[in-house]
């Protein structure tokens, strides 16, 4: 009789444990539910190097569907709308288009959408903290890369529903390197307006993915060396690179949170550049160019530290077979 | 009438002591002419009179309340959408292989951050795990921070070798190469 009383105790101790210190992969399904399965809006401000853009987000569900809707507060207006996976990109004053299946861009969304299983793949999940974020009590959970060569994520989410407020990536130094921060939030209420007037703006009409993006299929004689753990290539053709004449060979990656573009071309002309390599960065997104001794420019451009990218340049090689020739 | 005008007077000088009073200055309509044309004489005096003067305007304000709905209905948001014709089907028949790219491209970018190559072996070397100083060509070692304003006074210094030209074709280079990776991103239909 006593064991069982002991047993039940043990038990009931561990239930209000687990109820008041959820563990940081559980905070990760939370977030998950929390922001697919709530109405809410948050205004945030996103932070590059040094630019800084305010931004306003709605969430919530109408008509069966999920409603995402993210428009940025000064300047030109810059929105994005997306219905399930149909997502509407309006950039420009002049056109704007809607893909069928796409998402929404942007490391915050990217995070939102990656499978819990996947980001315990590659990182450590830690809860680290409580804190206040846009006016709300947040719990705050770190996501170490398990292997050197990506960023680490910060992110804070409210208390009671899991819903993400503020994100940081950092890199191996912690320094912050690309930040979404909420200023302010509030929840809206089942059938709110609001929900209902984005869900029913007018969008061009949807295109398929495969109708929009015609490349030659690939012809690579190139093989790809390192790349950072659980990351893999997803596609590879040749195209013309946006906004220019110049064909290029392209390998895309990704380790299903990041990607990766690889970009390897023969110049005809040369660059306007004497440099034999170059760097910038936009937020997380690094690129680096690389001007080989053989008259190959290797580019990539991703979600990665720079030392990343760099070996993934150098570790580029020619097949052997075309070598040869 | 007269205690009507007294009571205007009251309350132009916040004196009025009732509500009871003030109700009474609500129901007469005559009151409102009155309190109009002693702010007209107070501006007047205080040589605070527009260029133009719009005796009708509080009528007219008053009358496009009266037609405004109600007031709690939240007005339809202003919208990108509705406004933007879907025109995509012309330009990617016109432009074949990567319509949109060709077309309208994706969003300015703003903010790109451009490092020399030196700045780029540094950025490189600071986030590499051993090192903690940089020994650089000159003999002198520079210590480990990513400050981005000591680094951009860098860059200017030595970006003067470059003309604006070339600057600025290898700034639209960069940011061609972010856009294409970043519409390359819209195009995978990866379940993640």
């Amino acid at each position: 009789m006593h064991r069982i009383v002991l047993v039940f105790f043990l038990i009931g101790s561990f239930i209000s444990k687990a109820s008041a210190d959820p563990s940081a992969e559980a905070l990760l399904f939370q977030m998950q539910r929390g922001y697919h399965h709530n109405n809410f809006e948050l205004a945030l401000v996103h932070i590059l190097q040094n630019n800084i853009e305010p931004l306003r987000l709605t969430h919530g569900w109408y008509d069966n569907k999920e409603i995402t809707h993210l428009l940025s507060l000064s300047g030109r207006p810059v929105e994005y709308l997306s219905k399930n996976k149909q997502v509407t990109f309006a950039e420009s004053a002049q056109l704007s288009y809607t893909l069928q299946d796409s998402r929404l861009p942007g490391l915050w969304f990217s995070v939102l959408n990656c499978s819990p299983d996947t980001l315990l793949k590659h990182y450590e999940v830690v809860s680290t903290g409580k804190n206040r974020i846009a006016g709300q009590v947040a719990q705050s959970v770190r996501l170490t890369p398990k292997e050197e060569g990506k960023y680490s994520f910060i992110l804070w989410l409210e208390r009671k529903t899991g819903i993400l407020l503020r994100l940081d990536i950092n890199d191996d130094q912690g320094n912050l390197v690309e930040q979404y921060l909420g200023v302010d939030f509030r929840f809206l209420s089942e059938n709110s307006s609001a929900i209902k007037s984005i869900a029913s703006m007018k969008v061009p009409v949807a295109e398929r993915n495969r109708d929009i993006y015609k490349a030659e299929p690939d012809s690579h004689q190139w093989t790809l060396g390192w790349l950072p753990s659980g990351f893999v290539s997803l596609s590879a053709d040749k195209h013309k690179l946006i906004g220019s004449d110049e064909l290029v060979d392209y390998f895309l990656l990704s380790d299903g949170l990041v990607d990766v573009s690889v970009y390897i071309s023969r110049l005809s002309a040369p660059v306007p550049s004497r440099e034999k390599e170059q760097f910038a960065m936009h937020g997380a997104t690094s690129i680096l160019s690389m001007n080989r001794d053989d008259g190959v420019t290797l580019t990539i451009v991703g979600e990665l530290p720079a030392t990343s990218l760099r070996r993934i340049a150098e570790t580029i090689r020619i097949n052997q077979q075309e070598n040869s020739q | 009438m007269t205690t009507s005008k007294e009571r205007v007077s009251a309350l132009m000088d916040n004196d009025l002591q009732s509500d009871p009073s003030l109700k009474a200055l609500l129901d007469d309509p005559s009151a409102s002419a009155t309190w109009e044309r002693y702010h007209l004489i107070g501006d007047a005096l205080r040589d605070e009179l527009p260029e133009q003067l719009d005796m009708a305007l509080s009528q007219r304000i008053a009358d496009a309340l009266e037609l405004e709905p109600a007031i709690l209905a939240p007005k339809p948001r202003r919208s990108l959408f509705t406004v933007v014709q879907p025109k995509l089907k012309q330009f990617v028949q016109v432009v074949g292989q990567y319509g949109i790219a060709a077309s309208v491209a994706v969003a300015v970018l703003v903010g790109i951050q451009q490092y020399q190559q030196q700045d780029a072996m540094n950025v490189a070397i600071k986030q590499g795990p051993v090192l903690n100083t940089i020994p650089v060509a000159g003999g002198s070692a520079t210590p480990v921070s990513i400050n981005y304003n000591a680094e951009r006074a860098h860059v200017q210094s030595q970006s003067q070798a470059l003309s604006e030209k070339q600057l600025q074709e290898q700034r639209q280079r960069i940011a061609r190469f972010i856009q294409d990776h970043q519409l390359q991103q819209r195009l995978s239909q990866v379940e993640r």
